[in-house]
């Protein structure tokens, strides 16, 4: 039987394609890496999910976990066509239990929508990628992703308690399981989160859920150096306070903002430094009044607490409209995805962001740079004209010294955005001697290598 | 033609992913990702660069989309989503695929005819009220009483266009009704059919010439005229007219208990960017409510230009019933298009589960049934 058949015998009429008009819809994430997939399914339950995975077993065909298709390295992209499986389906909240500090959920429930659910109970689940509207729980897992408050609560690995996973020959597995704590073995939980869906593809996630914060509050200091960034960062840690959320915009990034949103008026300064703090009211007020005296100690010109929640409101917004609103820039370029996600160790945050106004000065493509500094993670955007090949190659260069630059500075290439397609040679060059003991685990996962072929290796 | 700044404008799309938070024809297919409008823009990329051919899931995709403009208007890359997909169906159009039109296509047909000089215009019996047949002020009345020959419910044309007249008469104002106008052409522009449009447009452009001024009751008609056309005289949807009637003091209305709604049309709001202009109006008579999505947020009734209505625009068109049965007793739009689906509807209670109380009414005419008598 012609495998399409099959397929459709698994999951009905509906919910399977082999249309090139559908595949092709399928080719891209928010990436520039391309690849057409040969079929697109979408599953309902974990018994479809285990089908498919063992008609792609048995015909020794690459299989593709899809979420959303948020990502930005390629992570979904059927880089060795196959079948992708696209998993928005999956989306049912099966438990919430905030008593026991839990929700089980399938994989395509929507970030956003699991976390109105949880406010119901005043609880949510902590990891918090900007793509929060649109991302999937099982993109997050599979590119363990995190985002500005990570700082305090950690990255997605420090979230999912267990899992119920569709290993590559079909068989399903449970991980973890209902408590914080489990120290059943090696974690497998753990290696499944951020494996970019290359051992098996996850179909139900135990979700540590927490008490949200009952009191909220921001801190904006504005500095004229950019040197003075790193410094304030430890001096805050030094006050004994962990924010939610410590963000950098450097200069480029305020100039983006009050061009796409005039209203917001940030200040003409080098950098702006927008610090989250939450907790009970009484941590909340002497935090704050921790943050300031470490700002001003360190030299910004002014330090701002936000005083309502419009003008939190609309610093937010405006940290998280960057990326989107360098798209806006110039009617000729795009913004896509390149030298976009690195870490260095906070003490040396200057010196990147001086290596990437070096390397912006040097390939003639206009830099934007910003990031949660709080945990050392910078991101970078380049306006880039993708239909000007010369130019294209020309970001892509310096989209690659400014993760070389971040790795001489003991920094990683690899912090946040997972590895997908596209950084495959710096897990290399960053694992070193760990590099074939991954390799290894990934053979015994997925010996036939079709379990999502072409991430975080390339297997001949 | 495929002009390199389309192609860029492809490219203006990051692939975030933020529309299929937001689409909500999307919410109801919960499908492939062609049913987005990311999906959309790339398969647009797909078809200009000769990387897809044309084939049914391809027109699904360009064509199961009214338009609406809500993921246009929160996308933060600015992708401009509608525009590139109306280009994308003019190169299907271009390369002799048709248009899925619903109804069998007859009102392509019967604007079609409209190009055409010297047809019986029976209609304008039908009108109450004191018109002209040239004039400076014009009312269009575009596309309405073609309407209603080819729906089998009373869509009510002669009463708003009676209803239209009354309103001028009211100000002191003998409207033209120039009955040689063509169709607007806002279906076959957003259909892709550009070469119809010009022709359309050429053809109303030349009778419309040297008017001052010209009122639409249909908010498609008037972004169309007011977006695509070069006209010398203002275009006016009627809601900015009777707002400024009414502050110049020249209509006053009988007031009323009803509960009432408007819902916001496309056309008129997203794309041209008129809210307040009938929320003025209805609240100096009526008991105004809105809807839980309104203004900037309003949803689609889910079809635009006559193209693909089925399942799912049915069901977007019964949540916003139902949205407005919550918040009101009557709902009304200025719009006949949406008045149409509304209405149709409303024709089929025993086919729609949970189909709420609610009337609903035209603008124009809700507007001219309660003026009082200055
Ligand atoms: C505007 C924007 C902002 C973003 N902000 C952030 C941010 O702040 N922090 C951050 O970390 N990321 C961010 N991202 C990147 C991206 O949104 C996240 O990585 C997100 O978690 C991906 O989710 P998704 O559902 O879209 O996954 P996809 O892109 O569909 O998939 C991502 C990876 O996960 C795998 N995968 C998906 N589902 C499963 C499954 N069920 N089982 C196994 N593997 C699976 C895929 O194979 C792929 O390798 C952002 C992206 C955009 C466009
Ligand atoms: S159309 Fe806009 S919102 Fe949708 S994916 Fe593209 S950039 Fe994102
Ligand atoms: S215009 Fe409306 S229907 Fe079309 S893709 Fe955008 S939100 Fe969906």
């Amino acid at each position: 039987m012609d495998i399409i058949d099959e397929l459709i015998q698994i999951v009905g009429q509906e919910r399977a394609s082999d249309d090139k008009t559908v595949l092709y819809a399928y080719s891209r994430d928010s990436s520039l890496i391309t690849g057409m997939p040969d079929y697109v399914v979408r599953p309902v339950s974990t018994e479809e999910v285990a089908k498919i995975v063992s008609l792609a077993s048995q015909r020794k065909i690459p299989i593709v976990p899809r979420g959303m298709g948020s990502g930005m390295e390629a992570g979904c992209v059927p880089v060795h066509g196959g079948i992708v499986l696209d998993l928005h389906n999956m989306d049912k909240i099966l438990e919430v239990n905030t008593d026991c500090l839990y929700a089980v959920v399938e994989p395509g429930v929507i970030h956003a929508n699991l976390n109105a659910r949880l406010a119901e109970q005043d609880f949510f689940f902590a990891p918090d990628p900007a793509s929060t509207d649109f991302c999937t729980i099982g993109g997050m897992i599979g590119t363990n992703a995190s985002g500005m408050t990570c700082l305090k609560y950690g990255d997605t690995r420090k979230s999912v308690l267990g899992l119920e996973v569709v290993l590559p020959d079909g068989t399903i597995i449970n991980t973890g399981s209902r408590t914080v704590k489990s120290d059943c073995g090696y974690d497998l939980t753990a290696l499944f989160v951020g494996a970019d869906g290359t051992l098996g593809v996850v179909t139900k996630a135990i979700l540590k859920v927490i008490p949200r914060p009952r009191t909220r509050a921001t801190v904006a200091a504005y500095f004229d150096e950019l040197e003075k960034i790193g410094e304030v960062v430890v001096a805050i840690f030094a006050t004994g306070v962990i924010p939610a959320a410590c963000e950098l915009l450097d200069r480029s990034a305020i100039k983006v903002i009050n061009q796409y949103k005039p209203e917001i008026a940030l200040p003409d300064v080098d950098a702006i430094l927008i610090i989250n703090l939450e907790g009970s009211a009484a941590a909340v007020e002497e935090e704050v009044a921790g943050v300031v005296s470490s700002c001003k100690k360190v030299g910004a010109i002014e330090v701002k607490t936000a005083a309502t929640r419009e003008e939190v409101d609309a610093l937010w917004a405006g940290r998280r409209s960057v990326g989107s609103a360098i798209y806006r820039l110039d009617p000729k370029r795009a913004s896509p995805n390149i030298g976009g996600d690195y870490g260095v160790p906070i003490k040396r945050l200057p010196e990147m962001l001086r290596e990437v106004r070096r390397i912006a000065e040097e390939s003639g493509i206009p830099m934007v740079a910003f990031g949660h500094v709080g945990d050392g993670n910078l991101h970078t955007h380049m306006p880039v004209n993708v239909l000007d090949e010369e130019e294209l190659a020309r970001a892509e260069k310096a989209g690659d010294a400014i993760y070389e630059a971040a790795l001489k500075l003991g920094g990683t290439a690899t912090p946040e955005h997972g590895i997908g397609a596209s950084k495959i040679r710096w897990v290399k060059e960053e694992s070193k001697s760990a590099y074939p003991l991954m390799l290894a685990i990934k053979k015994v996962f997925d010996p036939h290598n079709i379990m999502n072929p072409g991430k975080i290796f390339e297997i001949s | 033609m495929i002009s390199e700044q389309l192609l860029l404008d492809i490219t203006k799309c990051s692939r975030c992913g933020k529309c299929t938070a937001i689409c909500p024809m999307f919410e109801k297919t919960k499908g492939w990702d062609t049913g987005v409008a990311r999906g959309k823009l790339l398969v647009s990329w797909g078809l200009a660069r000769g990387e897809l051919e044309i084939n049914d899931k391809l027109i699904e995709a360009l064509y199961q989309c009214p338009t609406c403009m809500l993921c246009e208007q929160e996308c933060t890359a600015g992708a401009k989503v509608t525009e590139i997909i109306r280009e994308a169906r003019a190169l299907i159009v271009e390369r002799g695929a048709s248009v899925p039109f619903s109804h069998r296509g007859t009102f392509d047909t019967v604007a079609r005819i409209t190009l055409r000089d010297g047809l019986h215009r029976d209609w304008l019996d039908l009108i109450k009220g004191d018109f002209r047949e040239n004039g400076e002020t014009v009312y269009f009345p575009g596309s309405l009483p073609y309407l209603e020959p080819v729906l089998d419910f009373d869509l009510g044309a002669a009463r708003i266009i009676s209803a239209a007249v009354t309103i001028f008469n009211r100000a002191g104002i003998r409207p033209a009704i120039i009955t040689q106008l063509a169709d607007s052409g806002h279906d076959a522009f957003w259909s892709g059919q550009y070469q119809f449009f010009n022709a359309l447009k050429e053809k109303n452009s030349r009778l419309l010439a040297g008017t001052k001024m010209i009122v639409t009751t249909c908010a498609e008609d008037y972004s169309i005229l007011k977006s695509e056309y070069s006209l010398e005289a203002g275009v006016y949807h009627i809601s900015q007219f009777v707002r400024d009637l009414i502050r110049e003091g020249k209509l006053a209305f009988s007031e009323g208990a009803e509960r009432v709604t408007f819902h916001d049309p496309c056309r008129l709001g997203r794309h041209t960017g008129e809210y307040d202009a009938p929320r003025e109006v209805l609240k100096t008579f009526v008991d105004y409510r809105e809807m839980a999505r309104y203004g900037k947020d309003a949803v689609c009734c889910g079809v635009g230009a006559w193209m693909n209505c089925n399942k799912y625009s049915k069901q977007l068109r019964l949540d916003r019933v139902k949205e407005a049965a919550e918040a009101a007793d009557t709902l009304i739009t200025a719009c006949s298009k949406c008045l149409s689906h509304f209405s149709c509807l409303m024709t089929e209670p025993e086919k729609v589960e949970d189909l709420p109380e609610i009337k609903i009414v035209d603008f124009t005419e809700f507007v001219a049934r309660n003026l009082k008598d200055t």
